[in-house]
């Protein structure tokens, strides 16, 4: 259990207030921060000095968000390197990894155009995308790519950017299936891609080497890691990795049961220029995920109960 | 549905139902967990759970998030860091874009002035930037064409903003709304205006010219992408903006082949209507001068009205606006007397186009002055002070500003400040001169004419001044000297002749003074004291003391036509009158003599007739902010003048400048320039507590993006001995546009502490002085640069060769200017830099 040194009791108690919450979607988060196992006592020492002993979740989300995520994790393009990716992380740290292997990133259009201030125009930029994967010599189409994604960058900061690998979901991308972004987004679980309450949400594919992101900084050494629970936003969506474990897994939100229920690497990997070439695929998620969160975890979990050394503490 | 049966997600739903405003803040700041959605930024999360919404409630969010935008607005909440907190609005922003906030909106566009100078405080890069956020909104929701003269500033990158300022700034143009405010349905005019004078502003630069070049040309392919046109359509447009040897004419005829032949006279196009658009005529202005001068305002103002419309609807088409704020503040100086609120919205209108022309800011003042406004008038002159250090004018108006309103004590400050800063300024030191007369401290008066007077033999203003102030002790004789001296040197000048006529009439020289006064009407017909003083001696009714009285006043009146500036305010006017050398000088302010009149005649209308107050117009700012920045000016002048004082003099300054410096922070407690102010402060008295104060302004306050506090910092940290050599370079990497700034202060911490390296850093100094680049500075840096380079020249280089590089045996002369001259240095650094 991350934190169960003696002096995160009070921190230990919140987690054990919050695992006794009726909603799953909020136990998750405590269940995550109890079995994580792959964090340093140096990261846990750093992030308690950000969580002023929490009395709930929304305390807990408050801390984490304010002071954890944007003094160690969400930084600033020229102000340091997230925890992720430093010393502190050393476990997590994948340092070899074959570089010509492509990874594959799923964003939602429209919060990449606030991030480039530019119009909000989603169905006018989603169509130049169209365009563009359909004929890649439109010079039209690329001129507003481009500087799309060029203020893309120049808006981003340096937060670690979940990839999965593209040989993991190349059957469903070399099809023609429109239905392939409700599909990408089961697989890697990224419940919070749910369009259950009104319109769909465009997402933008982009597909780039290892190679593209050791190359934006060949000096820093550490490029890429496993997740845990302190790299990112709270989700019920994300499912911490047993130690034993070489890469992250995310839910599997597909339609079916255990016996159809498949795992699906993710990773993290540092800061990385959005170019017109890493473009690979524009679409609509249409769907709801094929399960809840709530029963995919409970699949996830019975599958890796022997792996995490804290399961029984859940 | 009973509560315990719903999810997170509905719970929040029914908890904003009941509670909009709280509900909404607890998730925007972070303290609500959302479950499924949670991973999200909020701008998604509300997206999804409002866009199908019904209309009351996105009407509810409409209210809640323009409730909760008003509580946090300039004031945002201290537990949260300021990179979190750009986060925050960048998402509150993005939601009123998303989901179409009307009231949010609308509120935004009424309140986004002043709320800028905070969201700047909170820039940490251009991945936290709320004000560029901000300004993206602005752009998205425009009603009408209100901001077009931010988004052409923008393009031409004048306030020195990072390059996706600019990008805002095009994107402004292109949802720029027509006269009716629907959208326009065609790029433009002003659009192209934007990219023509974006190029020209790029290739000006003095640092990342090759970045901007990329910068511009993806702009500009994305917009003709975005915009299917024929060549035709892109050339005629640009032809009318576009001139042939510049860098936009270069860089359009890369991406229009048929510009650039066109440019190239090679190639003729037939022009469109659209095309055709030409400027209002300029000759109209002199025509339109003389009507408003001979008829009642009510009898032109029809004709008045065409002849502005004109010039807005040319603006407001193009972004071109030189002219409307020369015209503009020209008819509202006119028509102030006759109706002072419209002059107020004309001028104001001028400066929405042009803020960083500091006469507009005058000319606001003035009329601010003259509709009763002290406060408001006050606090504007002062941030002109702070704004525009290098402006020796708005000292001249603030100081007579001072006087007005019976606060002698601080102009005379005011106008010390401003000698020393302007050297050459002969109309300050005549100001110093006056408000020391005014204060019945004559010998001292005398002592700054006499100066005058040999530091500037071919003005005759100073030397009639001296002649008065002999004659307010007593010395006529003394005085019918200079009187009859200056009527030698300057034949033309009548002023003297009166003063002399005064002065027989105190001698009982009745006939001589009348026989002077005869030859005065005869040759300056037009001078309307000497006929009238003519016959009152004719007439022999009143004492020549109550004469003499007379002519004082009238000399007061001609002192201040004489500070008046001129006014032309057309830029490339402005920058001439701001160059400093000194044999510019006679030719920078030439008063002829239709001139003078013109300028009595102004002088006439503000400042000798008194009227009653006007009601303050509901639109005017509260006074408050007038306030803030006369504290923070009055901190500056009062610390500064404790540097120059002694005894117990020098503490009372010190403890003033204090009191007035925390006042301002109470008020304001997040005011960059009040900070700056106490902080320089404490390194003269507190280098320890200072580094520690600049060092959690840096950190702690994240601005490490303000130089102000950077320099602080290095200063306080010279001051304890510490070795700061290699932070220097840094900044100066950082702060390119600054380098002369950032080198003249390296240079004067390495004089308090001289050892081997002081050739190297004064070298450095040289070299940024004698370097041609001012051009490429931005365009509102560039005079504060020629100001900081000429006062180096003459300062710290005086009596040295700038041509060839420095060898060691110039240091002794640059030490012993240093040390008679380290104060003004001092204060032309830290003016400087709260100029922002």
């Amino acid at each position: 259990m991350a934190f169960k040194r003696d002096k995160f009791n009070s921190f230990s108690s919140c987690l054990k207030t919050v695992q006794g919450y009726r909603y799953p979607e909020a136990r998750a988060i405590a269940e995550n921060f109890i079995l994580e196992e792959r964090l340093t006592e140096e990261r846990e020492d750093s992030y308690s000095k950000y969580i002023v002993s929490p009395g709930n979740l929304e305390d807990w989300k408050f801390w984490h968000e304010n002071e954890y995520l944007p003094n160690k994790i969400k930084l600033c393009q020229g102000q340091g390197i997230p925890q992720t990716f430093t010393d502190l992380n050393s476990p997590n740290l994948l340092l070899e990894m074959e570089q010509d292997q492509y990874l594959i990133r799923v964003e939602n259009l429209a919060e990449l155009a606030k991030l480039s201030r530019s119009d909000n125009d989603i169905v006018s930029l989603s169509g130049f995308f169209i365009k563009f994967l359909k004929d890649p010599t439109d010079q039209r189409a690329a001129d507003v790519i481009e500087d799309f994604l060029s203020d893309c960058n120049r808006a981003r900061d340096l937060r670690p950017i979940f990839v999965g690998f593209w040989g993991e979901v190349k059957d469903l991308l070399q099809k023609n299936d429109d239905r392939w972004a409700n599909k990408v987004r089961d697989r890697f679980g990224l419940g919070h891609f749910n369009p259950e309450k009104g319109e769909s949400i465009p997402v933008l594919l982009l597909r780039y080497r290892v190679a593209d992101v050791i190359a934006m900084k060949p000096e820093e050494r550490n490029f890429a890691a496993i997740p845990t629970v302190l790299d990112s936003s709270m989700s019920p969506f994300f499912c911490p990795t047993p130690k034993g474990w070489t890469e992250g897994q995310t839910l599997d939100l597909r339609n079916g049961g255990e016996n159809d229920y498949a795992f699906n690497c993710e990773i993290l990997h540092r800061f990385i220029e959005y170019k017109i070439s890493h473009v690979y695929r524009f679409g609509w998620i249409t769907e709801s995920p094929g399960k809840t969160c709530e029963e995919a975890r409970r699949i996830h979990m019975k599958f890796l109960e022997n792996d995490f050394k804290y399961f029984d503490q859940l | 549905m009973i509560e315990k049966d719903l999810s997170l997600i509905e719970k929040w739903q029914v908890d904003f139902d009941q509670q909009p405003m709280e509900v909404l803040d607890r998730l925007l700041i972070g303290h609500t967990y959302m479950g499924q959605l949670n991973r999200n930024d909020t701008d998604e999360i509300l997206f999804r759970l409002f866009h199908m919404a019904a209309k009351d409630r996105q009407a509810t969010l409409d209210k809640a998030m323009r409730n909760w935008l008003e509580r946090y607005w300039e004031d945002g909440p201290s537990f949260i860091s300021t990179s979190r907190w750009a986060e925050i609005l960048q998402n509150a922003f993005s939601t009123a874009i998303r989901l179409n906030l009307l009231e949010t909106q609308v509120w935004l566009l009424k309140n986004h002035t002043r709320a800028r100078a905070w969201l700047r405080g909170l820039y940490l890069g251009p991945d936290r930037d709320p004000e560029a956020d901000l300004l993206r909104t602005l752009s998205l929701c425009q009603r009408n064409q209100d901001m077009l003269p931010l988004w052409m500033r923008l393009c031409r990158m004048e306030e020195d903003r990072p390059l996706h300022f600019a990008s805002i700034g095009l994107l402004g143009l292109r949802k720029l709304p027509d006269e009716n405010g629907e959208p326009s349905g065609d790029l433009p005019l002003a659009v192209f205006r934007g990219i023509v004078d974006l190029a020209n502003a790029i290739d000006r630069q003095v640092r990342q010219k090759k970045e901007g070049e990329a910068f511009w040309f993806l702009k500009v392919r994305a917009m003709m992408a975005r915009y299917p046109r024929s060549s035709q359509y892109w050339t005629e447009n640009f032809l009318l903006f576009v001139s042939p040897d510049s860098p936009a004419a270069k860089w359009l005829g890369k991406l229009i082949p048929i510009l650039k032949k066109v440019l190239d006279s090679s190639v003729t196009i037939k022009r469109t209507a659209r095309s055709s658009f030409r400027q209002p005529s300029r000759d109209e202005f002199g025509t339109i001068r003389e009507l408003i001068k001979r008829h009642p305002l009510k009898e032109v103002r029809p004709k008045l009205d065409v002849f502005l419309g004109e010039h807005k609807y040319y603006a407001l088409q193009t972004g071109d606006a030189d002219i409307l704020v020369k015209v503009f503040c020209e008819v509202g100086y006119k028509i102030l007397r006759q109706d002072p609120d419209w002059a107020l919205v004309l001028v104001e209108e001028a400066f929405i186009w042009a803020p960083y022309n500091s006469i507009v800011w005058v000319e606001r003042a003035k009329i601010e002055s003259y509709c009763g406004r002290q406060t408001r008038a006050l606090g504007l002159l002062w941030e002109a002070k702070r704004k525009f250090p290098e402006v020796p004018e708005i000292r001249t108006n603030l100081a007579e500003m001072l006087r007005k309103y019976g606060k002698d004590d601080i102009a005379e400050i005011v106008y010390r400040q401003a000698v020393e800063d302007f050297s050459r300024d002969e109309v300050c030191r005549n100001g110093l001169a006056e408000v020391l007369k005014a204060q019945g401290k004559l010998d001292e008066a005398e002592a700054v004419y006499r100066q005058a007077v040999k530091d500037f033999p071919r003005n005759e203003v100073c030397r009639n001044g001296l002649a008065e102030v002999l004659k307010a002790q007593g010395r006529l004789d003394e005085a019918e000297a200079v009187y009859r001296q200056t009527m030698k040197d300057f034949p033309r000048d009548e002023v003297c002749r009166n003063g002399l006529a005064v002065i027989w009439l105190l001698q009982h020289k009745w006939e001589d003074s009348v026989r002077l006064l005869e030859e005065t009407v005869k040759r300056f017909p037009n001078d309307p004291f000497a006929k009238d003083l003519l016959q009152k001696v004719k007439k022999k009714q009143e004492t020549p003391e109550v004469l003499s009285a007379e002519y004082d006043k009238f000399t007061t009146a001609m002192a201040e036509a004489k500070r008046t500036p001129s006014r032309d305010i057309s830029p490339s006017a402005i920058a001439s009158k701001q160059v400093m050398p000194a044999q510019n000088k006679e030719t920078v302010y030439p008063l002829k003599p239709e001139a003078e009149e013109e300028e009595r005649e102004r002088t006439d209308a503000v400042i000798f007739d008194e009227v009653s107050p006007v009601p303050l117009t509901s639109k005017l700012p509260a006074d408050e902010e007038g306030v803030v920045e006369t504290k923070i000016g009055l901190a500056n002048l009062y610390r500064w003048i404790a540097l120059h004082a002694e005894g117990e003099k020098k503490v009372r300054y010190q403890q003033e400048s204090v009191t007035v410096c925390e006042d301002a922070l109470a008020k304001s407690p997040n005011n960059t320039f009040a900070l700056l102010e106490k902080g320089f402060g404490m390194v003269d008295q507190e280098p320890q507590e200072a580094e520690t104060f600049f060092d959690k302004q840096i950190i702690n306050g994240k601005q490490p993006h303000i130089l102000g506090f950077r320099i602080g910092h290095l200063q306080a940290k010279t001051r304890q001995g510490k070795i700061v050599t290699k932070e220097w370079k840094e900044l100066m990497n950082e702060f390119p546009s600054r380098k002369t700034l950032i080198t003249l202060e390296n240079a004067r911490q390495e004089l308090f502490h001289t050892n081997e390296t002081t050739l190297s850093i004064m070298e450095a100094v040289r070299k940024q002085v004698v370097t041609d680049n001012i051009d490429m500075l931005p365009i509102t840096l560039q005079e504060n640069e020629k100001w900081i380079r000429f006062t180096v020249e003459k300062r710290l280089f005086t009596g040295i060769d700038l041509k060839d590089p420095f060898t060691e045996d110039i240091l002794p002369t640059v030490l012993e200017n240093h040390v008679q001259n380290n104060l003004i240095l001092q204060g032309i650094v830290e003016q400087s830099l709260v100029n922002i």
